[in-house]
C-alpha cells in the first residue's frame, strides 16, 4: 500500500457515506402497504450505486503510486459527484409532496455529501496537478 | 560608522546569596573599529553575548550610551532602531535561527522583504549562499538543513543588505574546520573592505584573523 | 517575496498550527451564522403565518373549535374538513363591527396519484377573499377559472402541469411561493372548483358534505375587524348571533406558537452565546500558546530589523487569514447544513420555518463573517502586543 494521505481517507469516508448512509440512515420514502415501492426507492438504490463505485475508485487509490492516475481518478469523482447530486429529484423524479423524507431528508444530505465529494475532489485534483507540474520544472 | 560604546552596564534580576541583581556586563566602554575584526573571547556566561545584543540595539541598557556615529541607538524611537537595524546592521545569532516557514533563499531575503521588495535581491541571495557553500540547498525547507547548513545560511542572511557592521555571535558553532576557517576568512574579507566586524567566539582558530582582542570574564571586558 | 506574503508563508509552512486556530474559528461562525439563521427562519415564519391568517377572526362550526388552532386553519399536517351553512356569512357580515367577511371550504383528496398521503384542499372566494388572495397574487395574476386550480410550493408540478383527484385531472394554473406553514402543503381553487371537485368525490364513493347541501356548505369565515372595535367583542357578538359556531381570534392562535418561538429563540440564543464565549477562550489560549511557540521566530526577525509594529501586524495579519477561511468555512457549512435541509428542521421544530430572503442572507453572512473576524483577531491581540515586546536579545541568548 502506498503513502495514504488525508485526501484519501476524506474521499473513503464520504464515499462509504453516500452508499450505506443512503441505504440506511437518510434513505428514501418507506415501501407502501402493498409493499410497492414509489419511485424514490430507485433514486436511492442509483446513488447507493454511486457511492459504491466512489469507494472502490477510492480504495484502488490507496495501491496507486502514480500522481498522474491519480489525479484522473480525482477528476472523474467531479463528474460522479455531480451525477449523485443530481439523481433524487431530477434524474429520477421523487415523490409529490415536498415534506415527505425523500425530499427533507434524502435529497439534501445526498447533496451536501456529493457537493463535498465534489470540493474535497477538486482540491486533490488541482493540487496533483500543480505538484506534477513542480516535478517537472 | 564608528560605534561607540560608553558606560554601558547590564544587570538581571536573579536573587543569589549576596544580592538581588547579577551584572552580566559591568559598566564599561567600548569602540567598535572600522575595517576590522573585533573578537571578544572569553568562557561560557563571562557575558560576551550580552555585550554583543546591547552594542546591536537588542537588548535596553542599565547605564550608558550606545553611539552610532554619534547617534544615540537607545533614543531612537523604535521604528527608527529597527529600520537601522535592517539596514546598518547584520546580526548572524547564536543557534538555530532559520525562519521554518521558509525556504533556505526566502530566509537569506527575509531583511529584505521587511522593508521593500525581493525581485532585485534575488541574484545576490544565490550567490551569498554560493559564497558559504549552500548554494545547491536554495529550495530547501529549514526542517531538512543541518545546524551547520543552517549556520551558514544566517551568515548569508547578514550579509544581504551589505550592512556596515557586522555582528557575529559564534558564528563558527556547528561547523567543521574547513567551514570555520571559511566563515573567518569571509568575515576577515568583509573587514578588510571597510566594514565593522565584531565576533565573539570561543574558537581558538579565531585569533588567527581578528585584528583586536577582548577577553570577557564575569562580565568584565579587558585587551588582550 | 514581500513581507505581507509572510503571515501565509507562516501559516501554510506550519499547517497543524494553523489547524487548530481555523477550526475553532470555524466553530465559532458556523455556531453564530447557524443560529442567525434558524432565529431569523423562525421569526420569518412566524411573519409569514401572521400575514397568511390574515383575518382578526376565524368563525368554524361549534364541533370543530377543538380542530382550529394555527395548524390546522395553516394546515401543518392535518387534514381536515367541517362544514357549516353558506347562510352564516351574511349574517356574520351583517354585524357591527365586521368590515369584511369571506367564506373557505375544506376538503381534502384521497391518496391518490403516486404519493401515498391526502392533500388539504381549500376552495376561497378570489372576488372577497382577504388572507389568501393577496398571497396567491404573487404567482398568478389571472382569474382563476372553474376547474383550475393553485398548488402550494411543497407539492410537485408536474411535467403536464395536471393533478389528480378523485379520478379526474384538474389543470395546475399556478404554484404559489413558499409560506412556511402549512399551506405550501396545500391546494387552492374558486368555491365553483371545490364544488365540482365535491361532485367528482362522490362519483366515487366519497362524501364530503351531503350533496343535497354541498354549495350551501362552507367550512369557515374570515372575519376583519373594523378600525375601532375591540376585536373581543365582535367576537362575542358573532357567537351571540350565530348560533352553533365558534369565534376564534387569530390572535390567540398566534399567541402560543409565538411564546414556543420566543422560548426557542431564547435557548438558540443562549447555546450560541456559549458556543462564542467558549470558542473565544479557546482562541486565546491557543493564540497565547502558538505565541510563546514562537518567541525565537520573531526574536529573529527583530534581530533582522523587523519593528515592533510590523512583528503586530504579522500576528494580526496571520490571525486575521485563518479567520476568515474559517469564518467563511463555517458560514458555508451552516448554509449547507440549513439550507438544504430546512424542510426536515420545520418538521421537528414543529414551528413555522421560512429561509429569509436572499438579501437578508446576504445581510447575515456579512454581519456573522465580520463579528467571526472580529472575534479571532481580538483573541490574538494580547499575544500580538506581547509578543511584539519581547527583548530579542535574551530569547535568542537563550537557544
Amino acid at each position: 500500500m502506498k503513502k495514504i494521505n488525508l485526501q484519501d481517507i476524506i474521499l473513503l469516508v464520504l464515499s462509504l457515506l453516500l452508499a450505506f448512509g443512503t441505504e440506511f440512515f437518510f434513505h428514501a420514502c418507506p415501501a407502501k402497504d402493498d409493499g410497492s415501492w414509489m419511485r424514490c426507492h430507485w433514486a436511492e438504490n442509483a446513488v447507493f450505486a454511486i457511492g459504491i463505485a466512489l469507494s472502490v475508485l477510492t480504495l484502488a487509490r490507496f495501491f496507486i503510486s502514480d500522481q498522474k492516475i491519480k489525479a484522473g481518478i480525482s477528476f472523474s469523482f467531479l463528474s460522479f459527484s455531480l451525477l449523485a447530486a443530481f439523481v433524487p429529484g431530477i434524474v429520477i423524479p421523487l415523490c409529490m409532496m415536498k415534506d415527505m423524507r425523500c425530499h427533507t431528508i434524502m435529497r439534501p444530505a445526498v447533496v451536501v455529501i456529493s457537493i463535498l465529494i465534489f470540493i474535497v475532489s477538486l482540491v486533490d485534483f488541482i493540487v496533483k496537478i500543480k505538484s506534477e507540474k513542480k516535478a517537472r520544472d | 560608522m564608528i560605534l561607540k560604546a560608553e558606560n554601558i552596564s547590564k544587570k538581571y534580576y536573579r536573587p543569589t546569596k549576596n544580592a538581588s541583581h547579577f551584572e552580566a556586563v559591568k559598566p564599561l566602554d567600548f569602540i567598535l573599529e572600522e575595517g576590522k575584526v573585533t573578537e571578544i573571547t572569553g568562557r561560557s556566561g563571562s557575558g560576551k553575548s550580552t555585550l554583543l545584543y546591547m552594542l546591536a540595539g537588542l537588548l535596553k541598557l542599565n547605564s550608558g550610551k550606545v553611539l552610532l556615529d554619534d547617534q544615540d541607538l537607545y533614543s531612537l524611537t523604535d521604528d527608527q532602531l529597527s529600520l537601522l537595524r535592517n539596514q546598518k546592521f547584520g546580526v548572524i545569532p547564536q543557534g538555530q535561527t532559520g525562519l521554518f516557514a521558509l525556504t533556505v533563499l526566502e530566509n537569506v531575503l527575509a531583511p529584505v522583504a521587511i522593508y521593500g521588495d525581493t525581485k532585485n535581491y534575488e541574484e545576490k541571495a544565490k550567490k551569498l549562499l554560493s559564497l558559504v557553500g549552500i548554494e545547491n540547498l536554495a529550495d530547501s525547507k529549514m526542517s531538512e538543513l543541518s545546524g551547520g547548513e543552517m549556520r551558514r545560511m544566517a551568515i548569508a542572511r547578514a550579509l544581504i543588505l551589505d550592512p556596515d557592521i557586522i555582528f557575529a555571535d559564534e558564528p563558527t558553532d556547528d561547523l567543521d574546520d574547513e567551514n570555520t576557517k571559511a566563515v573567518l576568512a569571509l568575515l576577515q574579507k568583509i573587514a578588510q573592505s571597510g566594514k565593522s566586524v565584531l565576533l565573539v567566539t570561543h574558537e581558538s582558530m579565531a585569533e588567527q584573523y581578528a585584528d583586536t582582542i577582548y577577553r570577557m570574564d564575569s562580565g568584565k571586558l579587558d585587551k588582550k | 517575496m514581500k513581507f505581507s506574503s509572510l503571515p501565509v508563508l507562516n501559516i501554510l509552512g506550519k499547517k497543524s498550527r494553523s489547524a487548530s486556530l481555523f477550526v475553532f474559528s470555524l466553530i465559532l461562525s458556523l455556531s453564530i451564522f447557524g443560529g442567525a439563521l434558524i432565529l431569523s427562519s423562525l421569526r420569518t415564519g412566524l411573519k409569514s403565518l401572521e400575514m397568511r391568517l390574515g383575518a382578526d377572526i376565524v368563525v368554524v362550526p361549534y364541533e370543530a373549535r377543538t380542530k382550529v388552532s394555527a395548524d390546522t386553519i395553516l394546515n401543518q399536517g392535518n387534514r381536515t374538513f367541517f362544514y357549516m351553512p353558506k347562510s352564516n356569512l351574511d349574517k356574520i357580515s351583517a354585524i357591527e363591527g365586521v368590515e369584511k367577511a369571506s367564506p373557505q371550504v375544506y376538503m381534502c383528496s384521497m391518496n391518490a396519484g403516486c404519493c401515498s398521503v391526502s392533500l388539504q384542499l381549500i376552495g376561497f372566494d378570489p372576488e372577497s377573499d382577504f388572507t389568501i388572495q393577496p398571497w396567491v397574487e404573487k404567482s398568478f395574476k389571472g382569474k382563476l377559472s372553474d376547474g383550475d386550480i393553485l398548488i402550494g410550493s411543497k407539492v410537485t408540478l408536474s411535467s403536464n402541469r395536471k393533478l389528480k383527484f378523485f379520478d379526474r385531472e384538474w389543470n395546475i394554473a399556478a404554484q404559489l411561493s413558499e409560506t412556511g406553514t402549512g399551506l405550501d402543503n396545500a391546494v387552492f381553487a374558486n368555491m365553483n372548483t371545490i364544488h365540482l371537485l365535491m361532485e367528482a368525490a362522490d362519483k366515487i364513493g366519497w362524501s364530503f358534505a351531503d350533496k343535497k347541501y354541498s354549495d350551501k356548505m362552507i367550512s369557515t369565515i374570515m372575519v376583519k375587524v373594523m378600525d375601532g372595535y375591540d376585536i373581543d367583542n365582535v367576537a362575542s357578538l358573532i357567537q351571540r348571533k350565530v348560533r352553533k359556531t365558534q369565534a376564534v381570534k387569530t390572535k390567540s392562535m398566534t399567541s402560543g406558537i409565538a411564546q414556543s418561538l420566543s422560548g426557542l429563540s431564547k435557548i438558540i440564543a443562549i447555546l450560541t452565546a456559549i458556543v462564542w464565549f467558549l470558542c473565544l477562550l479557546i482562541l486565546i489560549v491557543i493564540s497565547n500558546l502558538i505565541i510563546g511557540e514562537r518567541k525565537k521566530e520573531f526574536a529573529v526577525l527583530r534581530i533582522m530589523g523587523a519593528s515592533q509594529k510590523k512583528l503586530r501586524h504579522l500576528v494580526m495579519a496571520e490571525s486575521f487569514v485563518l479567520n476568515t477561511f474559517g469564518s467563511l468555512s463555517g458560514i458555508a457549512l451552516a448554509f449547507l447544513f440549513i439550507v438544504p435541509f430546512h424542510n426536515l428542521i420545520k418538521s421537528a421544530m414543529g414551528l413555522p420555518f421560512l429561509l429569509p430572503s436572499f438579501l437578508w442572507m446576504i445581510i447575515l453572512v456579512l454581519a456573522c463573517l465580520v463579528i467571526s473576524i472580529l472575534t479571532g483577531c481580538a483573541s490574538s491581540s494580547f499575544a500580538a502586543h506581547k509578543i511584539a515586546q519581547i527583548d530579542a536579545g535574551i530569547i535568542v541568548r537563550e537557544g
